[in-house]
């Protein structure tokens, strides 16, 4: 922001060029990655990056160097998906509680007792950066199996940073109906991850 | 102050979001003390929220695949278009 930092309108930017096309070049692959992974549908992922190159070539005499452009970059991208979310959340209304969801429940019996005991993992979770790789391979696949609002609740909840109240507010859900979606989204990748990745001991 | 391992587990799950009332937490603290099944699951589900919030979190690993040579060329080209024209810091390369 300071004036030294961005070129004047008129003047050569001798100092801070910024080319959106080089954007693309360096940053496009990530950017690409990063949004599929949040909202799994390639034609979106592709638009959210366009907005975003967009929306920071408007904005560049804000950038002005002082920050990493990727993780700035990175920053704008994670705006516009969560604008994305909410849109999509808001147009099926999907958030709109159904009863019979009983996935949860029926891990217990009727006293509220575990019908099997959460067994031992045999994994650990992942070390080294193939591992990693895997290991995220793994969670997508989980995501993928559960139904898209339980997913796109755990989503939101972790990339907004605020209060529970105001994400439901912005959701228009009761913070109890909140906890039950993200309870439920867990409890799928939990069991998911479970038997796709730490594999479990014999009892 | 008994509670099923149904209601301690929704306990442990509403942990990671925000913190319990304080009857809540001890009556899930006893439990855990005393179920093994609820511990292990505790400590699980607290695993799985790490990895899960980091996948959601983190910003994408460099090492994934690239994107599409068409998406590229598309994104180009519009980017292109929208930045060109009239702006001295338009300057491609």
């Amino acid at each position: 922001m300071s004036r030294q930092q961005v070129p004047r309108k008129g003047q050569k930017p001798d100092k801070h060029i910024i080319d959106p096309l080089q954007w693309v070049e360096q940053h496009g692959d990530y950017l690409y990655r990063y949004a599929l992974r949040l909202v799994r549908k390639p034609d979106a992922a592709e638009d959210l990056v366009q907005e975003t190159l967009l929306v920071a070539w408007r904005g560049r005499d804000q950038f002005a160097g002082l920050a990493q452009e990727r993780s700035w970059l990175t920053a704008i991208l994670k705006r516009k998906v969560i604008d994305w979310l909410r849109k999509r959340i808001r147009e099926r209304n999907r958030l709109k509680f159904e009863d019979t969801d009983t996935f949860t429940d029926d891990l217990f019996s009727k006293s509220g007792k575990w019908k099997k005991s959460p067994k031992r993992w045999k994994q650990d979770a992942p070390e080294t950066e193939n591992e990693r790789e895997e290991f995220w391979e793994t969670i997508h696949a989980c995501s993928e199996q559960m139904p898209l609002k339980l997913r796109d609740a755990f989503v939101l909840w972790h990339l907004e940073d605020q209060s529970s109240e105001e994400v439901c507010e912005k959701l228009k859900v009761k913070p109890t109906h909140l906890w039950v979606l993200l309870h439920r989204a867990r409890f799928r990748m939990w069991q998911c991850l479970s038997k796709k990745w730490y594999g479990l001991e014999p009892s | 102050m008994f509670v099923s391992c149904r209601r301690a587990a929704q306990m442990i799950s509403r942990e990671l979001d925000e913190p319990l009332r304080r009857g809540e937490r001890f009556a899930l603290g006893v439990h855990r003390f005393l179920c093994t099944d609820c511990r292990r699951f505790s400590t699980q589900l607290g695993e799985v929220e790490e990895s899960w919030r980091s996948f959601v979190r983190d910003d994408a690993d460099d090492t994934g695949e690239a994107m599409p040579v068409e998406v590229k060329a598309r994104i180009e080209a519009h980017v292109r278009e929208a930045t060109q024209g009239g702006d001295s810091t338009g300057n491609s390369r």
